[in-house]
């Protein structure tokens, strides 16, 4: 998303030590390296706290106040997986990571396949109503789901698809496929035309040009996407909290907010849920970095 | 950056004359809406139809599960009727969401201007400190919440140390939960505006600085004078695309306080959610929303032209 907003951005790791700073005064980089420490500690100070707690009885999370866990408990993350762990989250968990696999995969599928389809038509076809589809995909992306939640609600239920997965994998793609396809289309725009041109002539048609030669040499900005539609479709919380009602049926982020509704907060199993919840999403990040810098800021970037 | 002429492609067809339906509906048209067809479907039966649908459904009393009455403006003019949580509930979305812009502008900046300057390690400091943005917001608020209760760790050290006679409750007094929950949303959305200021200083030509430099200009003048400037636009379209997904976004809110003590962090979309599902009056829920689409719709369009000139 930051992509979106700065489109004539370089690399961003691009040219950073020819940078005209290195003349700034010794006061200026004492700043710098107090500043990098306080956001250190601003960022990672309620991550690592969470950590910890998961680690700890309950006895030192609710009785004594210690720092560090005086011995190293993974009660907490085996409570999650058991049925007899004592709160609603204990045994559902592991249904509730499926379910959100589940959702996530199919709709990354969907929004690739169809996005990467769109895009292309977008790109490279003419055709009549092309720029206003253009602009309506940036409108729709832009519009947040607190807006249609309600309506959506109703049409989910004369579906008959309330509490089932498969209103979240029809629903889902209406805030990935927006994104993906712009991504893809700026991505594809970079592309020189030429060597789809010569494909043509050489008696390839369209769609074999797309999957020949487009995609394959798009793959970066395809894995990015692909990134991008898992990870927001693991964050998701709110069409799963109010599409779905059983806990049999909610998704990760929704089983998590379950344990909100116990006379006890279980805080070390809350907070193990929670950190087991965030790994997904963070290694694909790490992921997307390297396929974002080496990528999708050499083409998609480029306005 | 023009040079590659987007739907510039040489005549293939050996000269063959068009037919009117290409003439008309442009060249590709056939296999065009073909590739588009499965996406605009989609976004049809999902955003636009629903769109429709949500207002025929403020004009109707409508419960979950139950068909509707119509009833006119009734849902309209009781959003309006003394003691309504709508007022109080724009209120707060204004506070909410201005208090987060501005102190993700100035921290996130802040943190722009540390990750830009040559530091060993920098990439893994980027990382780490965009991790907030990256993790489920279901996470982030439960971070927050475990900081703030009881049995966390501010209200530990104030009764290891005695600071206070009590423990603070942060979300039970309006006075504090208000602030504590703008600190959360600042929190987890300040990374995403560090994220495209770096970006934007990325593409501030280093002969400027230079020039500047030569010049005499002190860092502070170089700061102010050209990374400032040359960084409005981003500063325009980030604060945009911000005011639209924190003012949107209800999850930490419902996970850290519910919209209480007394609804005093409950804000619009809150509210339309509070009173659709668990209240079950999905027309009631639905005027609130579309209460809300004047605004959003004005500030989705000025993005997207905004986004577009860029482009």
């Amino acid at each position: 998303m930051a992509i979106a907003t700065a489109p004539r951005a370089r690399a961003v790791t691009d040219q950073p030590a020819r940078r005209g700073r290195r003349t700034i005064g010794r006061g200026w980089v004492i700043a710098t390296y107090v500043g990098l420490i306080f956001f250190l500690c601003w960022t990672l100070v309620p991550f690592v706290w969470m950590f910890l707690a998961s680690l700890k009885t309950n006895k030192e999370i609710y009785q004594e106040f210690t720092l560090l866990p005086e011995q190293v408990y993974f009660g907490h993350y085996i409570s999650l997986f058991s049925a007899s762990g004592g709160s609603k989250a204990s045994g559902n968990f592991s249904r509730w990571l499926l379910n959100s696999a589940l959702v996530a995969t199919v709709v990354t599928g969907l929004s690739v396949v169809l996005g990467a389809l769109a895009a292309y038509a977008i790109t490279r076809l003419r055709f009549t109503g092309r720029p206003s589809l253009a602009r309506g995909l940036i409108f729709t992306y832009l519009l947040p789901n607190a807006l249609l939640f309600i309506p959506l609600f109703s049409t989910i239920a004369r579906l008959n698809l309330v509490d089932t997965l498969q209103s979240l994998m029809l629903v889902y793609p209406t805030f990935t496929l927006p994104f993906c396809t712009w991504m893809m289309s700026s991505y594809f725009r970079s592309i020189p035309v030429e060597l789809e041109d010569a494909a043509l002539i050489d008696g390839c048609d369209r769609l074999g040009v797309l999957f020949r030669i487009v995609l394959p040499l798009a793959a970066p900005a395809v894995a990015v996407v692909a990134l991008f539609a898992f990870t927001q479709s693991w964050n998701e919380f709110l069409y799963a909290l109010v599409f779905t009602n059983s806990l049999a049926t909610r998704t990760v982020t929704v089983g998590l907010t379950q344990m909100l509704g116990e006379d006890v907060f279980f805080w070390g199993q809350m907070m193990a849920g929670a950190l087991i919840t965030a790994v997904p999403p963070v290694v694909l990040y790490m992921l997307a970095q390297r396929l974002v810098i080496s990528g999708l800021a050499a083409g998609g970037v480029k306005g | 950056m023009a040079e590659v002429q987007a739907t510039y492609t040489p005549k293939v067809t050996g000269g063959a004359r068009r037919s009117a339906a290409s003439r008309l509906l442009g060249r590709d048209w056939l296999l065009g809406w073909l590739l588009v067809g499965p996406v605009f479907l989609i976004l049809l039966a999902l955003l636009i139809y629903p769109f429709f649908d949500a207002i025929l459904l403020s004009f109707q009393e409508r419960f979950i599960g139950q068909d509707g009455v119509w009833v006119g403006l009734r849902n309209y003019t009781a959003l309006f009727a003394p003691n309504s949580l709508f007022l109080k509930a724009a209120w707060n979305t204004v506070a909410i969401t201005g208090g987060a812009i501005v102190g993700k502008l100035v921290i996130g900046l802040a943190m722009a201007c540390v990750l830009n300057q040559r530091l060993r390690l920098r990439n893994l400091w980027r990382g780490l400190m965009f991790l907030p943005w990256a993790v489920p917001a279901v996470v982030t608020a439960y971070a927050w919440r475990f900081l703030f209760d009881t049995s966390g760790p501010i209200n530990g050290l104030i009764a290891q140390f005695q600071l206070l006679d009590d423990y603070i409750y942060f979300f039970n007094d309006a006075r504090i939960a208000l602030p504590a929950l703008i600190l959360v949303v600042i929190w987890s959305g300040t990374p995403f505006w560090t994220m495209n200021f770096l970006a934007g200083m990325q593409a501030i030509p280093a002969e400027q600085y230079e020039a500047a430099e030569i010049d005499g200009a002190s860092t502070f003048q170089r700061f102010r004078y050209i990374t400032l400037p040359s960084l409005a636009p981003v500063i325009l379209v980030t604060a945009l695309l911000s005011t639209i997904w924190t003012s949107a976004n209800l999850t930490q809110i419902l996970v850290l306080t519910g919209g209480g003590p007394n609804y005093s962090t409950t804000t619009l979309p809150l509210l339309a959610y509070l009173v659709a599902i668990p209240g079950h009056e999905l027309g009631a829920g639905a005027a609130i929303s579309m209460m809300m689409m004047p605004a959003y719709t004005l500030l989705v369009f000025f993005l997207t032209r905004q986004m577009l000139r860029q482009e």
